[in-house]
């Protein structure tokens, strides 16, 4: 299996979502949109869901609803704090550099 | 056009795949130009994406890649008959099958058309089963792969399909086609004349 992409900004966002529990489409968007302060278009959060989803990092969860829930993976777990730590670093490097200024 | 119409737009594999769950999220969401449009960049996006696999499918997948490379094959078998005529022709001296097909009627004219270009379909459907491009996101900016498959069967068709059109390019259409009276070009073709044909 070839090594899955790093995840686009949807895809980081609805792996932060999903870190907490598994959801369906509408309670990752408002979930979303109270975390990040971000709206994500429905037809956004389904591309990079279907991206996820196809790389492995979320699974969908069995349902009777037809809003189907999604949980994150073991390795979407991964990816995302592999993405944590990459951004950790970078906000460490860009107080350091503004401090400089 | 309502949102919910707009799933239509979305391949066939994908609505059968997220279509049910997809319209349920949209029958929550208060119709908006910014949805429409949202929803309207996915459906190209998700066309995009399957067009991309369908493209690289064909290519990765062994069976395809040499199914591609055998219609190739197919194609240009006729040319390469020609050639090994051309070849007993000018170096063993028998004629027989390259001249019967000498001529100025209008079918022979076809033939020979068809004669020299056959090789450079079957070129391009074997590069086509060899090499896959493919375009992804990656990060801000795209990423462009060229990734390349072939096994013996596939090479030894693009070799000889090399070696048909090296021929048919020096013989038939710069010397002896009667479609094409490049001959009295002033390029010194006999540079790139085979060793049987060098004085």
């Amino acid at each position: 299996m070839s090594q899955p992409d790093v995840p686009s900004e949807a895809g980081v966002l609805i792996l932060l979502s999903l870190a907490t529990g598994p959801k369906h489409g509408y309670a990752m968007m408002t979930d979303i949109s109270a975390f990040a302060d971000t709206r994500v278009g429905p037809g956004t959060l389904y591309t990079a869901l279907a991206r996820l989803e196809e790389d492995g990092l979320i699974a969908a969860v069995a349902s009777d609803d037809r809003r189907r829930p999604y949980r994150i993976t073991p390795s979407g777990l991964t990816a995302l704090k592999a993405r944590a730590e990459s951004l950790r670093r970078l906000a460490s490097v860009a107080t350091r550099r503004l401090a400089a200024r | 056009m309502k949102p919910s119409q707009l799933i239509r737009l979305y391949p066939a594999q994908w609505r059968e795949r997220y279509g049910p769950e997809f319209s349920a999220l949209l029958e929550e969401l208060p119709t908006s130009p910014r949805l429409a449009f949202d929803v309207f960049v996915s459906a190209m996006t998700a066309r995009v994406v399957q067009l991309r696999r369908r493209f690289a499918g064909g290519a990765l997948d062994p069976r395809g890649s040499n199914g591609i490379a055998m219609l190739g094959f197919v194609l240009m078998a006729p040319s390469t008959i020609l050639v090994l005529a051309f070849a007993l022709k000018f170096k063993v001296g028998v004629a027989g099958p390259f001249d019967a097909i000498s001529g100025p009627s209008q079918a022979i004219a076809v033939l020979h058309y068809f004669l020299v270009f056959a090789p450079w379909v079957s070129l391009a459907l074997v590069s086509r089963a060899m090499v896959c491009p493919s375009v992804r996101r990656s990060g801000m900016g795209l990423s462009i792969q060229l990734e390349a498959h072939a096994d013996r069967l596939t090479l030894a068709i693009a070799f000889v399909a090399v070696l048909v059109l090296f021929v048919l390019m020096r013989y038939f259409l710069f010397q002896h086609s009667p479609v094409w009276g490049w001959s009295a070009w002033s390029v010194p073709w006999s540079w790139f004349a085979p060793p049987w044909d060098r004085r």
